[in-house]
């Protein structure tokens, strides 16, 4: 079984504050604010440097139920 | 390794399948028919009284607001769709045949679980983009269909993927290609092809994880089925409503995407949709 790190690096991924997806211009900082448990979610994505599409629409969602 | 499956393996143990219930074969036959009657089809259903509890449980459901109104099968038809429930009942009739207990690591719950919620995702996402929810609703529920057959009839193998799938951290589906030689969504299309879905549903079923690669104008006329599908699946992945620490989120076709539109899509509608649904749903269909 894979054992998840914690806490899980955050890869180089660039998303705006507000969830959607910023244009990609090299490696984002480690706390341009990534939730953990989606950067697991995503992490084929983004261990090859892809943008998901819904990663950003989740990052949305979560920020929009989550008071 | 065990020697993998290929399609004749796979379509002579299908086969042998056992025959669906009589009174299952005659409602999903009278489904088949275009001009069948609400009143024919709930005298069909109350010849068998599970068919009847299931129906009118899942009509008293939290999902559909109405809790304990909802008093014949006639009325639970109209609340529901003639093809809500056929959907319902083909899924639940191939979970019954299915003995699973050899299938270590195969949780029929979250199965069940995941195959509800998808099909909500899909009948969400086929109404926002103008196409028939009833039937993205069945393929939603159904699109799996091939994982139990897999479970019930090839146990040992199935379960070595999983094992595989857990311990490189692989997408099911390439685990299943590695062990199997084949993948759940090739099963499923063959099991569905066995019984008689409609062919946009097999195809839906049988493309699922990889849709065809054509432009809107290229792709065949079922393709906003298998599109919304594998959106739906995707979509409920990220939701990870199991809270399972291995989920990952597969990759999505971006001509699905662009297919359907998705870019449009109020995917936060979606989300809440399943998340407030699959409950509800859940409990209706005891899962």
């Amino acid at each position: 079984m894979i054992e998840r790190p914690d806490p899980l690096p955050v890869p180089a991924f660039p998303v705006n504050a507000d969830g959607t997806a910023a244009e990609a211009r090299g490696p984002i900082s480690p706390d341009a604010g990534l939730p953990a448990d989606v950067a697991w979610l995503f992490r084929r994505s983004l261990a090859a440097g892809r943008i998901h599409p819904l990663m950003p629409l989740l990052l949305r969602y979560r920020r929009e139920h989550t008071t | 390794m065990k020697p993998g499956l290929n399609a004749a393996t796979v379509t002579s143990r299908v086969r042998d399948l056992p025959a669906l219930p009589a009174a299952l074969k005659e409602v999903l036959g009278a489904l088949r028919d275009q001009d069948m009657r609400t009143d024919r089809f709930a005298a069909l259903i109350e010849r068998d009284q599970a068919l009847c509890a299931r129906t009118l449980r899942l009509a008293n459901s939290a999902f559909y607001g109405l809790q304990g109104r909802v008093g014949s099968v006639h009325d639970a038809l109209q609340l529901l769709g003639l093809r809500t429930v056929g959907n319902m009942m083909t899924a639940a009739a191939l979970a019954a045949h299915a003995d699973l207990s050899r299938c270590a690591g195969f949780e029929f719950r979250s199965y069940w679980r995941h195959s509800v919620a998808v099909s909500i995702a899909a009948r969400e996402i086929a109404q926002a983009c103008g196409n028939d929810s009833d039937q993205a609703c069945v393929t939603g529920l159904l699109h799996d269909a091939g994982k139990l057959a897999l479970a019930a009839y090839f146990p040992a193998e199935l379960s070595a993927a999983l094992e595989l799938s857990h311990s490189a951290d692989l997408e099911p589906v390439e685990a299943e290609r590695t062990v199997l030689c084949m993948d759940h969504a090739e099963v499923g299309g063959i099991v569905a092809q066995h019984w008689f879905l409609p062919p946009a549903l097999v195809f839906a079923i049988r493309h699922h994880h990889a849709p065809p690669a054509l432009a809107a104008g290229c792709a065949p006329a079922g393709a906003w089925l298998v599109d919304t599908v594998h959106l739906a699946d995707a979509m409920v992945h990220a939701l990870n409503i199991a809270k399972d620490p291995r989920e990952s989120v597969s990759g999505i076709s971006l001509d699905s995407w662009e297919r359907l539109g998705a870019a449009r899509l109020d995917t936060s509608r979606v989300f809440a949709a399943v998340e407030s649904g699959v409950a509800s749903m859940a409990a209706a269909l005891q899962l």
